[in-house]
């Protein structure tokens, strides 16, 4: 309070006696004014005493005349003495929030274990949804940093009917980027994983190659030297690079020196002309770019590139619209030439369309499974918030119902409602300040955290998790929501209130209060429920898909990525890779190898265009689209992957290119035992189906195997980049395998040895990352409701304490007690669970695109979580109940 | 008035009270002691509040502008704040002593003298 002990002016209140003096300090105390009408009525209350005691009246007569203190004060706080002079109510309105927060500031202090509680609580929360901003801002705010993001936009392939990549070839970049009328520049790229450094030490980077007007329509600065690309657009010029700043900066220490220096990439020398500005690593978030290169130089750097063949569609399209296009008109322009294209070179082009958007930082393709990603994100962390806002406003209940005679005395004396509210609020919002920045503290170590992990998993996603002031904004958002929603029960109770009622009430407590506080509880286990649903539902799809049968001997294979780029001439690559499949067949304990195009699963696909004869396709195509794997001689037996019918890929079909269907596109295309021996079409090629082989999950992200086709090379294996071998231990023989390679191929680099299982958990990483996501999440959700009902059992014992004494003063055992206490809490936690329960069958369904192999309604889950929500119940009011039980009858008689 | 209760209970004070504290000051200027003492020896104690009541009433009084406090010195030097009534009180006590009269003429005339 503000009440000054001795005012200026009046001679303070030295000369009254203490028991007089006393009587000014309750009066004056209990009328609730505060400021310059407290200060006038302490003066004139002194002053009348005074006055009294120089007419000789004895200090029990004043006491006695004086009459009832408390009738005083509630007088007083109706009848305020008026103030001459008052400041303006601008003034008045700060000084009393002033006042608020220093009343909520004691009123935090006086319970500091409950005010800490609750501030991590917060602090949790907050914590949880800042970095869900974080990653917000860094996929879907922050715009990319080049001049006038808005005007750039991706210009992407599309084969209706396929939602495969799709890419342009450089003559048709050459007619888009010539004859379009509706952008101002065009550029293409093509990004490749480039070994960097001297042979024996390479290390990988990430390289771009980007046609020479890339840097000048992003119209960026170099930090060094040039960005220019323009001398070096003639295919067979100088290979030249740009680094990124980053890039530079680790691994040239930001030499400036750099510049004119020549580097190695693939064992090549390139010269550095330049180094991209600061923060700039590519127009792409979250794979990041180290090296940029002229497209002029890919023929010598990207294994099979070539300029000049329509077929190879590799390239991707970014541009800038000129001034008053819109996207739909730039889309229709260039679809228009994508017909053109088409009616020029049919046997190429066959169905290939054009889209165009926004450039977002992300590639159209990912952006749906991303913003669902950031969705599930945002939705959870959400929850977990909305379960800490209802464990404050619990709390703040808790407090507002054990001062409820206070508050009840305030309002009866003429405090109204609205000033007790801002009381709350105050309350409320001083928790939720101080847990935002506790939050904001936790988010930045919890990214840094997040960042590693990614990193550490190694999947090729580097995201720059950094706190802004977006991030900070809509944390300071979340928690003024989260403020107003803590204050939400504690304010119902105070409107509902009415002080009469409550002074005649023998406790703070009333069935309305209690209710609010019990329903606070249930609504936390509910969202609970949910999210520990939620996060077993992923560890179950993540061990189903652990477990699962790929369809392929994980435990017995294992890959690696060989890379012949440097030999000259296809016929030249396949006879060495032929040579490198003998010479690891002839490793110990090595019992088979085999080249393909693809490691054995992964997340991304090869389509390809089939017709089958006498299978209508799909309406407004000519073809179905299905997914292809390039294999090498042997490599069904390699993989352990069963033949059903026929006979699988052999030496003897160098000769020409034949087929073997998996078992799903037999059964989708021709019936079981109708399609070995006929001829189909593959991306316009006619190819002889000599075999069935079992399904396999190609993409462990289904639950059902995809129609794949594998297709023999016809003795053109150049193009088969990845060696599978078989070994009863693959990962002991690795180092003589590289040996082996490494007697074959001059200047071989070993590149990363990953075993099936390895290749499996890497496809599986979405899984991993939404369990390890959302189970934190659920853990904190689980531990925040079990402490919500504990402080709600907790009060109620402490309530009930004259109840349960009379119970047992009755005669009543200290088990019933037991029985009581439990059967409240346990109660809550039925109820609240069979809420959770009933939401989580109905929201889980959405889950279902991450979760193969799990049905949503999963009953091991919904029962592991049902039980463990039992054992937080028991073990939430078990500790309170323990106090009840302890409790003597008499003083708990005594204790209202 | 006086001598004939100890003492008018209280809803019977909450329309007589500030009428009375107006009377008094309308005869004389008064600090607060002296106003309560006045009341008490004046009614013979009929109309005696509780001098915690007092300051309320003198608030409101004032608050409503119908009584001005004036501060002086005392001979031991200390402040004093003494009460008069102002232009707006002199006519509301006029008013009220009209309907006062009004209901004391209309209670005799039902017998209650």
């Amino acid at each position: 309070m503000s009440d000054p002990r001795s005012p200026p002016g009046g001679g303070g209140s030295g000369g009254l006696p203490p028991r007089l003096r006393a009587l000014v300090d309750d009066v004056v105390g209990a009328s609730g004014l505060k400021g310059a009408p407290a200060r006038r009525v302490r003066l004139d209350l002194e002053e009348h005493l005074r006055d009294g005691l120089e007419r000789g009246r004895s200090v029990e007569e004043l006491m006695r005349r004086f009459g009832d203190p408390s009738q005083a004060a509630l007088l007083l706080s109706r009848h305020p003495a008026p103030v001459r002079g008052d400041r303006d109510p601008a003034d008045g309105l700060a000084r009393s929030l002033v006042a608020d927060a220093r009343h909520a500031a004691r009123s935090l202090v006086r319970s500091p274990t409950v005010s800490v509680a609750v501030a991590v609580v917060l602090a949790l929360g907050l914590g949880a949804n800042t970095v869900v901003f974080t990653v917000l801002n860094e996929l879907l705010l922050r715009p990319i940093p080049v001049e006038d993001p808005g005007s750039l936009v991706d210009v992407w392939a599309e084969i209706p009917g396929d939602n495969s990549f799709a890419g342009f070839s450089y003559p048709d970049f050459e007619v888009y980027h010539s004859e379009n009328g509706v952008l101002e520049n065009l550029a293409a790229f093509i990004g490749r994983r480039l070994p960097s450094g001297e042979a024996a030490t390479a290390q990988e980077v990430t390289g771009q190659f980007v046609t020479p007007g890339y840097f000048e329509m992003l119209e960026l600065r170099p930090a060094l030297g040039s960005l220019s690309f323009a001398e070096h657009a003639t295919f067979g010029s100088e290979a030249v690079a740009v680094l990124s700043h980053a890039y530079w900066s680790e691994t040239y220490g930001s030499d400036p020196s750099i510049v004119g220096r020549s580097i190695r990439l693939k064992d090549r020398p390139v010269t550095v002309v330049g180094v991209g500005p600061l923060g700039f690593s590519g127009h792409f978030i979250g794979f990041p770019v180290d090296i940029w290169l002229p497209l002029a130089a890919a023929d010598r750097l990207i294994d099979g590139f070539d300029p000049d063949d329509r077929a190879s569609k590799e390239l991707e399209m970014i541009g800038r619209l000129r001034p008053g296009v819109s996207v739909p008109t730039a889309e229709s322009a260039l679809d228009a030439m994508a017909e053109e294209l088409e009616r020029r070179h049919p046997d190429v082009n066959r169905g290939h369309r054009v889209g165009v958007t926004h450039t977002t930082g992300i590639d159209h393709g990912l952006q749906g499974a991303v913003r669902t990603f950031v969705t599930v994100l945002a939705a959870v962390a959400g929850l977990v918030l909305v379960i800490a806002c209802l464990n404050v406003g619990g709390v703040l209940l808790a407090r507002a119902m054990a001062r409820d005679r206070e508050l009840a005395v305030r309002m009866a004396l003429g405090a109204g409602r609205v000033r007790l509210l801002r009381l709350l609020v105050t309350e409320s919002s001083m928790l939720v300040g101080v847990g935002a920045v506790l939050g904001v503290g936790v988010a930045i170590r919890l990214n840094h955290a997040l960042t590693e992990l990614l990193r550490a998993l190694s999947a090729g996603i580097a995201l720059e998790l950094a706190v802004d002031w977006r991030v900070l904004g809509l944390t300071g958002l979340a928690a003024l929501g989260s403020s107003l929603l803590a204050t939400v029960a504690p304010a119902l109770h105070v409107l509902r209130k009415s002080p009469a009622e409550t002074l005649r009430a023998r406790t703070g407590d009333t069935p309305g209060g209690s209710r609010l506080r019990a329903t606070l509880v249930i609504g936390q286990v509910a969202v609970s429920v949910v999210l520990m649903i939620a996060t077993g539902l992923f560890v179950r799809a993540l061990v189903a898909g652990a477990r699962a049968d790929p369809g392929f001997d994980a435990d017995r294979v294992a890959t690696f990525a060989l890379d012949l780029s440097g030999e000259a001439g296809d016929r030249a690559r396949a006879e060495l890779r032929r040579d490198v499949v003998r010479a690891i067949s002839r490793v110990p304990a090595v019992e088979g190898v085999a080249a393909a195009s693809g490691p054995p699963v992964g997340v991304g696909r090869s389509p390809a265009s089939l017709v089958v004869p006498g299978v209508i396709p799909p309406p407004e195509a000519d073809h179905y689209v299905v997914d292809v794997r390039r294999v090498g001689p042997a490599y069904l037996r390699v993989l352990g992957i069963p033949l059903l019918s026929g006979r699988g890929i052999e030496e003897d079909d160098d000769t020409g290119v034949v087929a073997v269907v998996s078992a799903a596109l037999e059964r989708r295309f021709g019936g079981e035992g109708t399609l070995v021996g006929s001829t189909v079409e593959v991306d316009g090629r006619d190819v002889r189906v000599v075999g069935v082989a079992a399904d396999t999950r190609y993409v462990v992200q289904d639950d059902t195997p995809d129609p794949l086709v594998y297709l023999s090379t016809g003795g053109d294996d150049a193009s088969l980049p990845f060696v599978t071998f078989r070994a009863p231990d693959p990962s002991s023989v690795g180092e003589r395998v590289h040996a082996a390679v490494a007697g074959v191929v001059p200047g071989y680099r070993p590149t990363r040895l990953r075993t099936g299982r390895e290749v499996l958990a890497a496809a599986l990483l979405p899984q991993r990352l939404g369990a390890v996501i959302v189970g934190a999440m659920g853990v904190a959700a689980l531990f925040l409701s079990g402490v919500g009902l504990y402080g709600l059992v907790q009060f109620t014992v402490a309530r009930d304490m004259h109840q349960l004494g009379v119970r047992l003063a009755l005669g009543g055992g200290r088990r019933e007690l037991l029985t009581v206490v439990l059967r409240k809490g346990v109660r809550l936690v039925l109820i609240g669970t069979a809420l959770g329960v009933t939401a989580a069958l109905v929201l889980a369904p959405g889950l279902s695109g991450f979760l193969s192999g799990v049905s949503p309604a999963d009953p091991l889950t919904y029962g592991l979580v049902v039980a463990c929500f039992g054992v937080v119940a028991l073990v939430a009011s078990w500790l309170p109940a323990r106090r009840a039980m302890r409790i003597d009858a008499i003083a708990a008689l005594r204790s209202d | 008035m006086g001598g004939v209760v100890d003492r008018i209970p209280e809803a019977w004070m909450r329309g007589a009270g500030p009428l009375a504290v107006l009377e008094l000051l309308s005869q004389r200027e008064m600090y607060g002691y002296e106003l309560a003492e006045a009341l008490d020896r004046v009614s013979e104690g009929a109309l005696s509040m509780g001098h915690s009541t007092l300051y309320p009433l003198l608030y409101n009084l004032e608050s409503k502008g119908l009584i001005r406090p004036r501060t002086s010195k005392t001979e031991s030097g200390r402040t004093r704040k003494y009460y008069a009534v102002t232009e707006a009180g002199r006519a509301r006590l006029r008013r009220e002593r009209e309907e006062w009269a009004g209901l004391v003429e209309a209670m005799a005339k039902l017998g209650l003298t």
